[in-house]
């Protein structure tokens, strides 16, 4: 905290000094009266209410009056070398030299359109959110996309429209829920512990995203915590993603994981404008796999239940089958035909108002805006509302100083499902649930009561194996509420103008959330003496942020050399992030309305408990960037960056991490310049390193936990880790090779990229080691980890007429992510490939990860003696003494013999025993190729249809919902698919016989190993822009609308729902298995854009 | 620019292709199979010829389960089957029939799970399938409540016990009682050693085939359907009745009913039944349990079998042999009531074990009689030909309508006599204790000798039932001569030390007019002469007693006492001085010997080596051959070649305590029963320490000649022999017995 305190001082300071400078430069001289009039420049009229300022030389106000009635005003001006202005509304700003003069009159122009809006840039600036760098000029691999490309989209957080539409960046969502985070992974994941979500900075200042890893809040994880909801996509300007290490390297510890850039919309000099933004958008869930119906389902258990061994299910223990119309209770509770799905589904909707206004003089401008956004879920008991307010306020106290502020409040209320997608969410319980159960249960008369059907126990098991999803969806409630606050505070300072500016910069961030969840008895069916019976729980975490930053920006000018220029910068920046959170659980409130936790209720195990922590991290980062070019030919930039982070022991505390790069305008020379059609040809080369911090604080120290029992009145202490001294930084070395050209006036452009991030002292959480060391495991740093690939964006407009154009925009990327070193304690591999449903995937050095291995399906035994083993020459094996050998699964350990309807996998080496030896290689989960391409008509700028296609190409992943709804193993229900399961002897199918619990069938085999290529029609928008004398007898200045479908159709071979999959996770075992129940919602969406 | 439009183009015509791949694929995984056959309802629409049993369905409320849901084995029959069931019936037609009789013949026919005809034949044992046992499968038929008498003759709602009551069980809430239908296959048929003539002495209009249901014949096996399998049958088959159904409704049983209505029926009200009850019908009346006697071996309104495993009724049944009127009268009162006026007298054990006689926990197959017992462990004792007059399979079991009675064991062995007689019921008690089973066992012979209540009394032996709850600890003895009384297991003890005496097994002796010794249970022996009987105690109080009745039973002869035998509590050595004292005694120069020798204690006649309770012979050579024996250097001489009684050294004393223990055999009584030869261990040890023996040559009653280690021979002398002694029997013999060093 006292360094803390030291900086603000030292800002305060810095600031008081700039002031006082500025007061220094005040000529003293006498009070001048000038007196003047202010007319209209047609009508000639007197104009009342004008102000009328005097203005020194660096444009800062030094005295001001209005005109009166008469349009007249006297001013008692301070310099005579000074400027007089007079600003109206409605009229452009007009500026008159005093020189000396007494009277000074104005004439002003009405202008509807704004005034000389000061662009002071040359060019499209970029950068990488420290330095603004001509676009042209940056030799860093950077995408970056207008906010103005999405707005069509319907999105609660940027992110989700992001997707797809930048090379090298992969997003995908954590579930279809309102509100659910995002995965975000640029250039794939550089680290096997971390959550691998890039840092985000918001116009030039870090935004936390994550909550502090320590917090384990209830049932909800991580992807609970959008913290991106918090910025409204309607404030945002533009987003850039700084992909190569030489560009994040300069945000240092945050960054390993990419950055992405978001600036949010300022004001403009110029009338106020207000502009009404509105979407409506509904949501279709599309047909989910079919499955069974009651009917069909009663006829699966107890033929699937008797083919284990031939015991039937008992009809006193299991009435659930017994169909019995003399027994009411059970026969109309049990005799259903349910669609849990539908009874858990409903129409989405949405709707998104946002109104801002912007506008602003030549010293003030403003931009000031508030949303209100409201969202429900296509699953029952989902949905977001937020309300967002942003303030930005630049003040231009002179052409030397600045003042930029803004202050933003977000205050989201969250409402998602009691259980997340990691706990088997309710859309995968509804797939299971038994169909022929009511959703509601009926009396012994047989009557339908009001009350949901959770019964204590059934078929199928009891809580949490299984439960009522339409109760849980509807009575449970898990709401997460946030106010998140973030004032922030710019000062620039051009110590010499043109040559010398700094900045200095405080951002506060207050980020307060608060989960409570409630667990009711009616969702659990469960006895009231268990304690999943009506738990409460509430949970409230408090972040307080402090950002700071300091830049100096140190541009000297070559007068006598303009073909040389350079940039030098010097930036210092410190972190701190306090957090407090608490949590109370308790269960067994009185009824199913008291969902209190402060109510009576009971802590009686160990997950109901009072928890509260506190944490503070902080981090100090200093940077240094030179950059120089000649004749913006040969461009090279260095950067330094020193890190502090209080995760790290003494010894490591401090890490400093160097990046380099340089550009080569080829177009710019002689020998190219003979090509018409070449606007920008230029080759970029990097290479930078960057540091990642540990996510837990105080590993170390050698902290002492106290257990949870006590003896006469004692806990006991045991230390609870490691004291881990020697953790050092991970550090990515990032290595990337770009090339940029633009063709054709611009007409097609096209940036290519070659990388290759190599993260070195890898870290890995909890590594197990050998328990004679006192712990089981321990924070390792622990190898080398390689991503690299490639990434090719190009953006062109084929075909440009008068009245038309077409537009065609591309991007295709690959990445892999090879392991080059790993601690010998790291295991290397996993899968039993003798347990149902597993594959083999091993750690293989120098190979890409995702590889997986199983057996190969071939079928089903249609008869005994189909499963008579045979040798390589297609011949029967037969015993010593002549007798028939039937096929074996894993001799001799398992050595269950294969049976007429059961799954045949390929005897790769013909011995009649299908075990690890007939294991081969089944494919890889990392697409080949991915990106996404949008083609768009343009009309007369009227009519604007713009599509968006999304793909990934060549790659394999696990149809983990074609096993669980085809492997007949447990009393789940299954899909449709099942209706061709073998049942006789003799049947020819591709689906083996029912067996619970029991048989081999769904071993890890390529029978759910798909190619899921896909060509998804992610959106296509029609937007008119109405014409401007139409909208001008509106009096309004800008109106459009336009209509959005979004995901309209995938073109794939898949036969899941939804083929968009992604190994979760950072474990380098980790490969792709969907288990994705519902393909994303079918989405349509009305806007409009109204500007007074 | 061009080449882009050109990809475009080609694009557009990509997608549409793809479009068509994912539709495709989509639809063939999970698109309903061609060949799947519809559900059982319309498959038997489909065929066309099922007109009636479908209209029945739909009466039954079957048709939304049939059309679907479930997984079944339906047995069909046609409509040319319900013609002829209607007309057998007398029944216009299906619209004649209400819902619930569709629903017999409906859910009769509805068995749960699905089984091809192969599959039949096996039983779903928990372990998995036992091939080649099942004959049975259980339906979806239930009774539920129906009104039935009670006990006080009332009509009241019931519902029949689904558990054979085990005194604490008798009812499961989940379990509706479900029938079960009785199929024959080939190879279930084949794996019991059943031909036709079993099936057909059941059904003897219906031919035999590989499949038969009831008396029907499928005609259509194993037709698919959505969920199960159908097989068409040529006969209606409505719900057959249990066994309790069945007794319960045919006057020709009425006889044997009221043992049931009278002695072994309860009824208690069932909470779960009456509440469902009341729900479905409407009606507020209580529904009562009929629970059978947990005494009986299982329940006759217990469809399920002995739910050991949840599906042992798949491979048996139980069966019933049920007498008629007449021949149930007739045994009753020759048999049952000779010694009693009423039934209301009888102890009820004899209820329970005549019932338990015609029940059977099995199967009875008709070829099968001589090898399937029942309850009580006894084959059917009938002639399938001659004494069957009803015979039936019914949905829990077999019945067999009789024109005989089971003959139990208990009623027609000498046990029986005891039993069946009020006189004996004491000495019945203690026959239950551990005789019972063998004194009633047919194949044995047995001679009891009866002691009827009064004589037991008198002999100070009486039951105090106030002093303990255990039967076996309520006995008392006093002794009639004064002494300490005995109590608890003490007086039990000496009770059934008693009652063996009593016990003659093996031989059956018809009359106890000549002289005779005979080994009792208990190993002791018992003498008789003359109709007097005794044993050791009655000698030593020289009290025998006077035989007063014989009767004749199936496995032997019964003679009841007008005294108790009793045994003798002298040690055995008195005994010898008591024979041997007397100079005259052939016993004497034998007991000068013992007198004298180390091994006896003159004070209280315990001989080194003799335990109590442990069985003896003691073969005494008379004063001749003591004699002889003394001549040949087997016993010490004294002057003159006599006998020296008392000899002084250690090698003499060790001799006489050999020739001694040589005369006695060791753990064992024998006595001229002519029962039981043999080589016999006697207490002497040789000089290895190992026991010697002698061969006992008793084939012939009334003589035993005795072999020592040098093959001479001695011959006993009956006159002076079988002398009963404690747990003893002491013969004289006429030459010793040598052994060798």
């Amino acid at each position: 905290m006292l360094n803390f305190i030291k900086k603000i001082a030292c800002i305060y300071a810095l600031i008081g000094l700039s002031a006082a400078v500025a007061v220094a430069q005040q000529p003293s001289a006498e009070g001048t009266l000038v007196k003047g009039k202010v007319l209209d420049s047609k009508s000639r009229e007197a104009l009342i209410g004008v102000s009328v300022a005097e203005v020194d030389a660096d444009g800062r106000i030094v005295k001001g009056t209005a005109t009166d009635v008469e349009g007249n005003f006297i001013l008692k001006v301070t310099n005579t070398k000074n400027k007089l202005t007079a600003s109206y509304i409605g009229y452009r700003t007009n500026s008159q030299p005093i020189a000396g003069k007494t009277t000074v009159n104005f004439m002003m122009v009405s202008g509807t359109t704004d005034l000389s809006e000061v662009n002071i840039v040359g060019g499209r600036m970029t950068g990488n959110g420290l330095l603004p760098i001509k676009e042209r000029n940056s030799t860093l691999s950077i995408s970056k996309i207008n906010a103005k490309e999405l707005e069509e989209m319907q999105a609660a957080s940027i992110d989700q429209a992001l997707q797809g539409r930048l090379s090298g960046v992969d997003i995908t969502a954590s579930s279809g829920d309102p509100g659910a985070a995002m995965n975000i992974r640029i250039r794939g994941v550089s680290s096997i512990s971390s959550t691998g979500n890039p840092m985000i900075v918001v116009d030039g200042m870090p935004f936390e995203t994550e909550i502090p890893g320590d917090f384990n809040f209830g049932a909800a994880d991580e992807q609970g915590y959008a913290q991106l909801l918090n910025i409204s996509p309607a404030d945002i300007n533009t987003i850039s993603v700084l992909k190569d290490a030489a560009a994040t390297a300069a945000w240092g510890s945050r960054a390993a994981n990419g950055v992405l850039l978001i600036t949010t919309k300022r004001g403009n000099v110029g009338k106020p404008s207000i502009t009404y933004t509105f979407k409506g958008s509904q949501s279709y869930l599309p047909d989910a796999i079919p499955l069974l119906n009651g009917d069909q389902y009663s006829t699966l258990i107890p033929e699937a239940y008797m083919n284990r061994t031939g015991l039937p299910l008992s009809t006193t223990a299991t009435r659930e089958f017994n169909y019995d119309p003399n027994d009411p209770y059970w026969y109309y509770n049990y005799s259903n035909n349910t669609n849990w799905i539908d009874a858990i589904s409903r129409t989405g909707y949405l709707q998104d108002h946002n109104i801002s206004m912007s506008g602003g003089g030549e010293k003030a401008r403003y931009f000031a805006s508030t949303g209100f956004f409201d969202q429900k879920g296509t699953t029952i008991g989902t949905g977001l509302k937020r309300l967002n307010t942003r303030i930005n306020l630049d003040y231009y106290i002179s052409e030397k100083i600045r003042i930029f502020t803004s202050i933003a409040y977000t205050h989201t209320d969250q409402q998602r499902s009691y259980l997340s997608s990691k706990d088997g969410a309710i859309r995968g319980m509804a797939y299971i649930k038994m169909p022929n159960m009511s959703v509601f249960e009926f009396d012994e008369y047989g009557n339908l009561t009001p009350n949901y059907f959770s019964p204590v126990s059934n078929v199928q098991g009891t809580y949490s194996r299984i439960y009522n999803p339409v109760a849980m969806a509807t009575q449970a409630k898990y709401d997460i509420g946030g106010d998140r606050v973030v004032p922030r505070f710019q000062l620039n300072y051009d110590i010499v103008k043109d040559i010398l500016k700094t900045t200095l910069d405080v951002q506060f961030d207050i980020n307060n959330t608060k989960n409570s969840s409630f667990l009711p008895q009616i969702a659990t069916g469960r006895p009231n003496t268990e304690t999943v019976v009506n738990r409460a729980y509430e949970g409230d975490i408090d972040i307080f942020n402090i950002n700071t930053k300091f830049d100096l920006v140190f541009t000297p000018q070559f007068k006598k050399a303009p073909d040389h220029h350079l940039i030098t910068f010097l930036s210092i920046m410190g972190a701190d992030a306090k957090s407090v959170g608490q949590e109370l659980m308790t269960s067994n409130t009185a009824s199913s309305l008291i969902t209190d936790p402060s109510a009576p209720s009971r802590t009686q195990n160990e997950e109901l408990a009072v928890v509260s922590g506190v944490s503070q991290t902080r981090s100090v980062g200093a940077v240094v960037t030179a950059q120089y070019d000649w004749k913006e030919k040969y461009i090279v930039n260095a950067t330094l960056r020193g890190d502090g982070n209080s995760r790290f022991g003494p010894n490591y505390r401090y890490g400093l991490f160097p990046s380099f790069s340089a550009k080569w305008r080829a177009s710019s020379e002689t020998f190219l310049s003979g090509i018409k059609n070449l606007d920008d040809l230029a080759f970029r080369a990097s290479y930078g390193q960057a540091g990642e911090a540990p996510r837990y604080d105080y590993t170390f120290y050698n902290r002492y936990s106290t257990y949870a029992w006590s003896y006469l009145g004692e806990s006991g202490v045991y230390p609870a880790n490691m004291e881990l001294k020697n953790l050092r930084w991970q550090t990515i070395h990032g290595s990337n090779v770009g090339v940029n050209m633009s063709m054709f006036n611009g007409r097609f452009r096209m940036d290519a990229d070659i990388y290759r991030n190599r993260t070195k002292d890898l870290y890995f959480d909890n590594l197990q080691i050998g328990s004679y060391n006192g712990y089981t495991g321990t924070n390792m740093n622990v190898g080398t980890l390689d991503n690299q690939g490639w990434e090719i964006a190009v953006w062109t407009t084929p075909i440009k007429r008068k009245d038309w154009s077409i537009g065609f925009d591309f991007n295709i990327s690959r990445n892999e992510n090879i392991i080059r070193e790993i601690s010998e304690f790291y295991p290397s591999s996993k899968g039993d490939v003798t347990a149902q449903g597993e594959y083999m995937r091993l750690l293989q050095i120098d190979n890409p990860f995702g590889s997986f291995y199983g057996y190969r399906y071939k079928g089903v035994y249609t008869d005994k003696d189909a499963t008579r083993a045979k040798g390589a020459s297609g011949k029967p094996i037969e015993g010593p003494n002549g007798q028939q050998i039937y096929m074996r699964f894993n001799y001799p350990t398992i050595d269950y013999t294969f049976q007429p309807g059961d799954a045949i996998y390929e005897d790769i080496n013909h011995d009649g025993n299908i075990n690890y030896m007939d294991v081969v290689y089944l494919g890889n989960s990392n697409p080949k190729l991915s990106g996404g391409f949008g083609p768009s008509f343009n009309w007369k700028d009227k009519l604007r249809v713009s599509t968006f296609f999304n793909f990934r190409l060549k790659y394999d992943i696990i149809n983990g919902t074609k096993m669980n709804t085809s492997n007949m193993f447990y009393f789940d229900n299954q899909s449709t698919a099942v209706l061709r399961r073998w049942r006789k002897e003799g049947d020819v199918t591709d689906i083996p016989r029912a067996v619970i619990a029991g048989g081999y069938n769904w071993l890890g085999s390529d029978r759910y190993v798909e190619n899921a290529s896909f060509l998804r029609f992610r959106t296509i928008t029609a937007r008119w822009t109405f014409d401007k004398k139409f909208i001008a007898r509106l009096k309004m200045k800008t109106l459009s609308a336009y209509m959005t479908a979004e995901n309209l159709y995938t073109f794939t071979k898949y036969t899941g729902q939804d083929p968009e999959v992604t190994a979760t996770g950072s474990d380098p075992f980790r490969i792709a298995y969907d288990y994705s129940m519902t393909p994303p919602a079918k989405t349509f969406t009305i806007g409009l854009v109204a500007g007074f | 620019m061009r080449n882009l439009s050109y990809r475009s183009v080609l694009l557009t015509s990509l997608i549409v292709l793809a479009f068509g791949c994912k539709k495709k694929a989509w639809d063939e995984y999970y698109g309903r199979p061609d060949d799947l056959e519809p559900p059982i309802y319309q498959v038997l629409e489909k065929k066309g010829n099922f007109k009636s049993l479908l209209a029945a369905i739909d009466k039954a409320g079957y048709k939304r389960t049939l059309s679907g849901a479930g997984y079944w084995t339906f047995f069909a029959p046609t409509d040319s089957a319900f013609d002829v069931y209607f007309k057998a019936s007398n029944i216009s037609g299906i619209t004649a029939l209400d819902s619930v009789a569709c629903r017999k013949i409906v859910t009769y026919c509805l068995v749960y799970n699905a089984f091809k005809k192969e599959r039949m034949g096996d039983y779903q044992a928990n372990t998995g399938w036992v091939p080649n046992t099942a004959f049975r499968r259980r339906t979806a038929y239930y009774n539920g409540v129906y009104d039935g008498v009670n006990t006080q003759g009332q009509t009241v709602k019931m519902i029949a016990s689904n558990r054979n009551n085990n005194g604490t069980t008798f009812y499961v809430d989940a379990d509706n009682n479900n029938k079960y239908i009785p199929y024959f296959v080939d190879n279930f048929l084949a794996g019991k050693a059943l031909t036709a003539a079993d099936y057909n002495y059941f059904y003897p209009n219906t031919a035999l085939t590989s499949f038969n249901v009831v008396d029907a014949v499928v005609t259509e096996k194993d037709v698919p359907a959505e969920n199960g399998v159908v097989h068409v049958v040529n006969k209606v088959i409505t719900a057959l009745p249990g066994l309790d159904e069945y007794i319960g409704t045919n006057p020709n049983y009425s006889e044997f009913k009221k043992l049931f209505d009278k002695y072994l029926l309860t009824y208690a009200i069932n909470a779960t039944a009456t509440n469902n009850y009341r729900i479905v019908s409407g009606n507020a009346a209580d529904v009562y349990t009929k629970i059978y006697s947990n005494a009986l071996g299982f329940s006759p309104n217990n469809e399920n079998f002995l739910k050991l495993t949840d599906n042992d009724g798949q491979q048996n049944s139980y069966s019933m042999f049920v007498p008629n009127n007449a021949s149930f009268t007739a045994y009753l009162n020759s048999v049952l009531l000779e010694n009693y006026t009423s039934i209301d007298e009888l102890p009820i054990g004899v209820v329970y074990d005549f019932v338990n006689a015609h029940m059977w926990l099995n199967a009875v197959w008709p070829s099968k009689f001589a090898t399937t017992f029942n309850v009580l462990g006894e084959e059917a004792r009938f002639d399938p030909g001659v004494d069957v007059v009803d015979r039936k399979i019914l949905s829990n079991g077999m019945f067999y309508g009789t024109s005989k009675v089971q003959e139990a064991n208990v009623f027609s062995s000498v046990y029986g006599k005891a039993y069946l007689d009020p006189q004996f019921s004491m000495m019945t008690g203690l026959l239950n204790q551990e005789l019972k089973f063998q004194i009633s066992n047919i194949r044995q012979k047995y001679t009891v000798l009866l002691i009827n209540n009064a004589t037991l009394n008198a002999a100070g032996f009486f039951a105090d039932p106030s002093v303990d709850n255990n039967p076996a600890y309520q006995w008392r003895y006093v002794p009639p001569g004064g002494g300490s009384v005995l109590t608890s297991s003490s007086a039990l003890v000496r009770l059934l030390r008693v009652l063996n005496l009593h016990v003659i097994p093996g031989v059956d002796v018809k009359d106890l007019s000549g002289s005779g010794v005979a080994l009792t249970y208990g190993g002791e022996f018992v003498r008789y002469e003359n109709n007097k009987v005794w044993a050791a105690g009655n000698l030593d109080s020289l009290r025998p007693v006077d035989k007063l009745v014989t009767k004749t039973a199936k496995n032997g002869t019964t003679h009841s006492l007008s005294g108790v035998l009793n045994f003798s509590e002298t040690f055995i050595g008195k005994h010898i001085e008591k024979i041997g004292s007397p100079t005259t005694s052939a016993y004497n120069y034998f007991w000068q010997y013992l007198r004298n020798s180390s091994i006896f204690t003159a004070a209280t006649g315990d001989i080194l080596n003799i335990a109590a309770g442990t069985p003896y012979t003691i073969f005494i050579p008379d004063n001749a051959a003591i004699q002889k024996a003394v001549t040949e250097g087997m016993l010490p001489a004294g002057a003159g070649g006599v006998p020296n009684f008392n000899p002084a050294s250690l090698a003499d004393k060790e001799l006489v305590n050999s020739f001694i223990y040589y005369h006695i055999l060791n753990k064992k009584s024998v006595a001229t029963d002519g029962q039981e030869s043999g080589s016999f261990e006697t207490l002497f040890r040789d000089g290895a320490g190992d026991p010697t023996s002698i061969f006992v040559d008793n084939s012939l009653a009334n003589a035993m000649v005795l072999t020592d280690m040098n093959n001479r021979k001695a011959n006993i002398i009956l006159a002076q022999s079988n002398y009963l002694s404690n747990r003893c029997v002491i013969h004289l013999i006429d030459n010793y017995l040598k052994y060798t060093e």
